[in-house]
């Protein structure tokens, strides 16, 4: 550290542990929720093969539900249950609210052109239209205005209050978002590796017609898949709204761009991989930041997310696709 | 089955579609009556804003005092600034909601330019909306009168900007934002106790409003020998926790904010003060919003009074709070008096059309009109370029307590 002071470009703050820490709770938080939401495209890529350009949408409708619920029950500076159930509720609603909305979304615009064998381009289109759809609806029927979640008001503001541990210094509020995103991804990981419809799904993403004639429920599948990766999504924006407070009709298709570009760098296909790519975006992003400028912390990341997929273009955790001849 | 199902999928898409269109059809209001051209027995101007979306409690003020003014205009209400003597042209107003969008303000454009009723248009209230929804207006000769955009260079022929919109169709009715940079870096100075060698963050929301506002700010703080930490958040990205991390770590004396989203700046003031912050907060018109952006002790600098000040004002003000249930927040204060200087321009080119107008008739009357007083308690006429003569300046305010904004320096 001391040989980049000498460099002259660094300010001594930004070369103590405690700043480094800082920026790394920070980075680490915003990446869990980009992992959270580009599970839902690296699940979905998986399975069908299909970019779901409309799971921004579904993160955007998880945070209306969620923020309607914070409402419902008193809102954040005054809830009429105790602040953990809120959450709770919060995240279930949201997330059967997604769920299901992914189902339908999957159903309705995805699932009549793959039984027709539309070509590949079509339910790419598809997944736009859906998402300028709900977009548009979120628009008229919540309103264009921000929704403030209002964390700061959440439990007399102690939540987003930072304590130390040496030279950490983080807020319960990061700890919620980061150890909520490590609970889901843990199920995930069981779901997906030790239940039947977990192997069937692993069945189906490798080999979808393959899958089908070993007697696989592919419909079902998906269904399950597009459940899932939605369901995380909805958390996702209660997460988001929880720790960033604004809600509004573009919400998901901006984190959204981010997110896939996560899944891409973590090797979409990849569970794992999507984690890893939106934590190290979400790294890129706060240490762009902290140690440079916020001008150039678009630069900085994509720069460096070009160099990683020149350097392996299946994404940091994925594998090239078996050739079939 | 298949056909059942695609007859099913079809209905309920337009179900969708339909309920969709009645709320959004229920939100624009009442529908009036138009001309079919443009007429000396009423006349039709267009009246844009961001009525919805991220502005949408300042668009809503805006439309409320445009409102409130052509109710006064046509009733014949005493008006300040309106001479007893001044034949007054019934006006009819058509609401557009621009939502703050560039986009959405080129196709409000659009539609205005095309209905041939209307003869001049109040806004855009954005800078960016100017830029994009101004030349459209100007190839339909309409001149258009705006109560909030600040951007210097819409004024500033030797800009494109200013080439296209300056040569007599933009005007407005607000200081551009060269004073509002220098009257909030001398409030930091003079007022917030910034001196050389104190650390100060700016940050703008990488979008055409703030960027060169923040620039000028950056550099007159610069010149003043304080030492900048120039940062530039696009106002998509709404997490604040490095930047926060960032001046807490620094030990920034102040920060200076420039955006368009209130709640953004609600946000990352939050998160400063959760990181330990406890240096000044400034922020530019643009998160002007008493419903999103509520922190006690920051200040915000405005181009409008505070008109709760103005004695002379207070029977209007009282007006306003009847009429629309609701006390102003000021911000809109100043599209009353643009609208009243398209009242003015029209019966002057009325009058001097001998009963006759056109959009040209009344974009060139809005060179003539010249009010000697307006609510604001300033008179009000055009230079050539479009601003105002003489000088307006802009008021910094503070957020109390109570989230309620008070004016704390007068403009």
């Amino acid at each position: 550290m001391h040989a980049l002071q000498l460099l002259g470009y660094f300010q001594s703050y930004q070369l103590t542990w405690s700043y480094l820490l800082d920026q790394l709770v920070a980075g680490l938080t915003l990446g869990s929720l980009y992992g959270l939401m580009a599970i839902g495209y690296s699940m979905v890529y998986g399975v069908l093969k299909l970019l779901n350009f409309a799971h921004g949408e579904v993160f955007m409708i998880g945070a209306y539900i969620g923020y309607f619920v914070l409402v419902a029950l008193g809102g954040a500076a005054a809830p009429v249950v105790p602040v953990a159930l809120l959450i709770i509720l919060m995240l279930a609603a949201a997330m059967i609210g997604a769920g299901v909305l992914g189902v339908a979304i999957e159903r309705f615009a995805y699932r009549p052109l793959r039984k027709a064998r539309a070509p590949r381009i079509a339910p790419l289109i598809s997944a736009l239209g859906v998402s300028f759809c709900l977009q548009q609806l979120a628009s008229i029927f919540f309103g264009t205005a921000y929704k403030q979640y209002n964390p700061f008001g959440l439990s007399g503001g102690t939540l987003t209050t930072p304590w130390h541990l040496g030279s950490l210094e983080v807020s319960w509020m990061q700890v919620i978002v980061i150890l909520t995103t490590a609970f889901f991804m843990l199920v995930l990981w069981q779901l997906v590796t030790r239940t039947q419809i977990g192997r069937a799904m692993r069945a189906a993403s490798f080999d979808l017609e393959a899958a089908s004639m070993m007697g696989i429920d592919v419909d079902k599948v998906v269904v399950f898949t597009f459940f899932v990766g939605s369901a995380l999504g909805g958390a996702g924006g209660v997460m988001n709204g929880l720790y960033l407070s604004n809600v509004f009709p573009l919400v998901g298709f901006n984190v959204g761009l981010i997110a896939f570009t996560a899944a891409v760098v973590g090797g979409i296909g990849s569970i794992p991989g999507a984690m890893v790519g939106g934590i190290a975006i979400g790294l890129l992003q706060s240490f762009a930041i902290g140690y440079w400028s916020s001008a150039y912390q678009d630069v900085i990341v994509f720069c460096v997310l070009i160099l990683v997929l020149l350097i392996r273009p299946t994404g940091i955790l994925g594998v090239p696709a078996p050739q079939k001849v | 089955m298949k056909k059942v199902r695609a007859i099913l999928g079809v209905i309920i898409v337009l179900g969708v579609a339909a309920a969709a269109t009645s709320v959004a059809v229920a939100k624009t209001g009442k529908t009036v009556r138009i001309a079919a051209g443009p007429s000396c027995k009423l006349a039709t101007i267009g009246v844009t804003g961001p009525f919805t979306g991220p502005a949408a409690s300042a668009g809503i003020d805006q439309r409320n005092w445009a409102d409130l003014f052509i109710s006064y205009w046509n009733s014949g209400k005493p008006i300040p600034g309106t001479p007893k003597s001044l034949k007054r042209i019934p006006l009819v107003a058509i609401h557009a909601d621009t939502q703050l969008n560039p986009q959405v303000s080129a196709t409000v454009a659009v539609q205005l330019r095309s209905n041939p009723a209307v003869v001049l248009v109040n806004g855009f209230s954005g800078s960016q909306e100017n830029v994009a929804g101004g030349p459209i207006l100007r190839r339909g000769g309409l001149g258009f009168v705006s109560g909030s955009a600040t951007r210097a260079s819409l004024t500033n022929p030797t800009t494109p900007d200013g080439h296209v919109l300056s040569n007599g169709y933009f005007h407005r009715v607000v200081p551009n934002d060269n004073a509002q940079g220098s009257v909030d870096v001398t409030f930091m100075l003079k007022k917030l106790g910034i001196k050389k060698g104190d650390q100060v963050m700016t940050v703008d929301q990488a979008e055409a409003y703030s960027v060169p506002l923040i620039s000028l700010m950056s550099s007159l703080l610069g010149k003043a020998g304080v030492k900048v930490d120039r940062e530039s958040q696009p106002a998509t990205q709404t997490d604040f926790t490095s930047l926060a991390q960032k001046a807490v770590a620094e030990h920034a004396k102040a920060v200076a904010f420039a955006g368009q989203v209130a709640s953004n700046a609600q946000l990352f003031l939050q998160q400063l003060k959760a990181d330990g912050f406890t240096g000044k907060w400034i922020s530019t018109d643009g998160t002007f919003d008493d419903t999103k952006f509520t922190v006690p002790g920051a200040y915000i600098s405005s181009f409008s009074l505070d008109i709760h000040t103005i004695k002379s004002a207070a029977p209007i003000v009282a007006a306003f709070k009847k009429k629309f249930g609701q006390d102003t927040i000021s911000f809109g204060v100043p599209t009353w008096v643009a609208v009243q200087t398209m009242a003015h321009a029209i019966s002057i080119a009325c009058t001097a059309g001998h009963g006759h107008i056109t959009r040209t008739s009344a974009r060139l009357a809005l060179d003539k009109v010249n009010l000697k007083t307006s609510l604001i308690g300033r008179p009000i006429a055009f230079q050539k370029t479009g601003d105002v003569r003489g000088g307006i300046s802009f008021t910094i305010f503070q957020i109390g307590g109570n989230g309620k904004y008070t004016a704390v320096q007068a403009g």
